[in-house]
């Protein structure tokens, strides 16, 4: 009995610990082009150090989308680095790319992460939620001081295409005036 | 709900505008407005980003102004992705990306574009450099189809970017330095002046 006590409160201290550790959860504003297309910057700023669980709400689309989305950080220092553990959009994961940078007589591993959502369909309907997993600092105790960022972008296309759409329109409404014609 | 900002109608408008302007201008880089950008951290380690996204295809060039309690050193990032087949939309070519602080001026590195079966993703960084207590970024590219055709019709291309900043803290030789230049004006000083009267 003890011993589950002292395992209950270790958890707890545990779960605690990364409670207080920044989790960010923003909304995207989706920027509109007039073909219907829609795109925006994602960004976010970690100060205190320790795993994270960011969330980008990009709302629900009233249609069927294709989506993709871009992520990147650099961090020359401790201090600065962000380390993605993995991203995903409803579930769909990003594939990461590891940069190394030399600096000075030494090579920073992983100085720059950058992570590529490709295309996928989205069905209309369906919140859309961009969760980055994740370590703000590389050796800090969690909730040390930090300063490290990471940004992205995010794309959504309509799925028909507003143009194709709109010729589906065109083509039903010539199909019956042609009909309207042979009946008469 | 769908999230769309308000500037849906402004394209419109641009839109309505651009017809004109664009013919006249096909290859003159639209300047974006010169944005000031906040930091978050401090008082030695900062962090701070930039982004855009463009909505009229073509050339653009972006300025990005950081202001910096003290002299620091910098580095960055910038990031975008585009599905080839809707690059008229979403393309963004980073053309030139620089870090401007006085007179010196720093230029990103392009990294190796990712090309997949439907996506490329590009970026470009700069390792650290001194900024003095302020720089500009500014980024030179185009969006949209960039393939030199007249290209109408607002867009929604982005990109973003993200900045370390350090504080540069002198070493403790530079201090030890100032003190015992300190202490031997103090000493000439006593030397010169004549001893008080009794």
């Amino acid at each position: 009995m003890k011993l589950k006590n002292l395992v209950m409160a270790a958890l707890m201290a545990v779960s605690s610990a990364s409670a207080l550790a920044e989790d960010l959860n923003q909304i995207v504003n989706l920027v509109a082009g007039a073909n219907g297309n829609f795109s925006a910057p994602t960004t976010a700023t970690h100060l205190l150090a320790g795993p994270f669980t960011d969330t980008f709400n990009l709302g629900v689309v009233p249609f069927d989308a294709n989506i993709n989305a871009s992520l990147n950080t650099i961090g020359l220092s401790a201090i600065q680095d962000i380390d993605f553990i993995s991203a995903t959009l409803n579930g769909i994961p990003f594939s990461f790319q590891r940069t190394d940078l030399p600096f000075g007589a030494t090579t920073i591993v992983a100085a720059i992460e950058t992570g590529t959502l490709p295309t996928t369909l989205f069905a209309a309907g369906t919140p859309l939620l961009l969760t980055i997993t994740g370590f703000a600092g590389e050796g800090f105790n969690t909730n040390a001081t930090v300063a490290a960022s990471y940004s992205g972008t995010v794309n959504v296309v309509p799925v028909p295409e507003p143009g194709s759409a709109m010729m589906f329109i065109a083509g039903f409404a010539a199909i019956g005036w042609l009909v309207r014609r042979r009946s008469r | 709900m769908f999230f769309l900002q308000e500037r849906s109608k402004m394209n419109r408008f641009v839109r309505l505008l651009g017809a004109g302007a664009i013919a006249l201008a096909a290859s003159a880089a639209i300047a974006g407005p010169l944005q000031t950008q906040s930091l978050s951290g401090g008082p030695i380690n900062f962090t701070g980003f930039i982004a855009d996204t463009l909505t009229t295809p073509g050339n653009f060039s972006d300025t990005f102004t950081f202001t910096l309690p003290a002299p620091s050193i910098a580095n960055g990032q910038v990031i975008t992705i585009f599905d080839i087949a809707s690059a008229a939309s979403q393309q963004v070519v980073f053309n030139t990306v620089t870090l401007t602080s006085g007179l010196d001026v720093y230029t990103f590195t392009k990294g190796t574009d990712i090309v997949g079966s439907t996506n490329v993703t590009r970026f470009s960084f700069l390792a650290d450099n001194p900024v003095g207590t302020s720089f500009t970024v500014q980024v030179d590219g185009c969006a949209g189809l960039c393939d030199g055709s007249n290209q109408t019709g607002a867009i929604a291309a982005s990109y973003s970017g993200t900045f370390n900043i350090t504080r540069v803290i002198p070493e403790p030789a530079s201090f030890a330095l100032v003190l015992a230049a300190l202490g031997g004006i103090g000493i000439t000083a006593r030397r010169r002046k004549p001893a008080p009267a009794a």
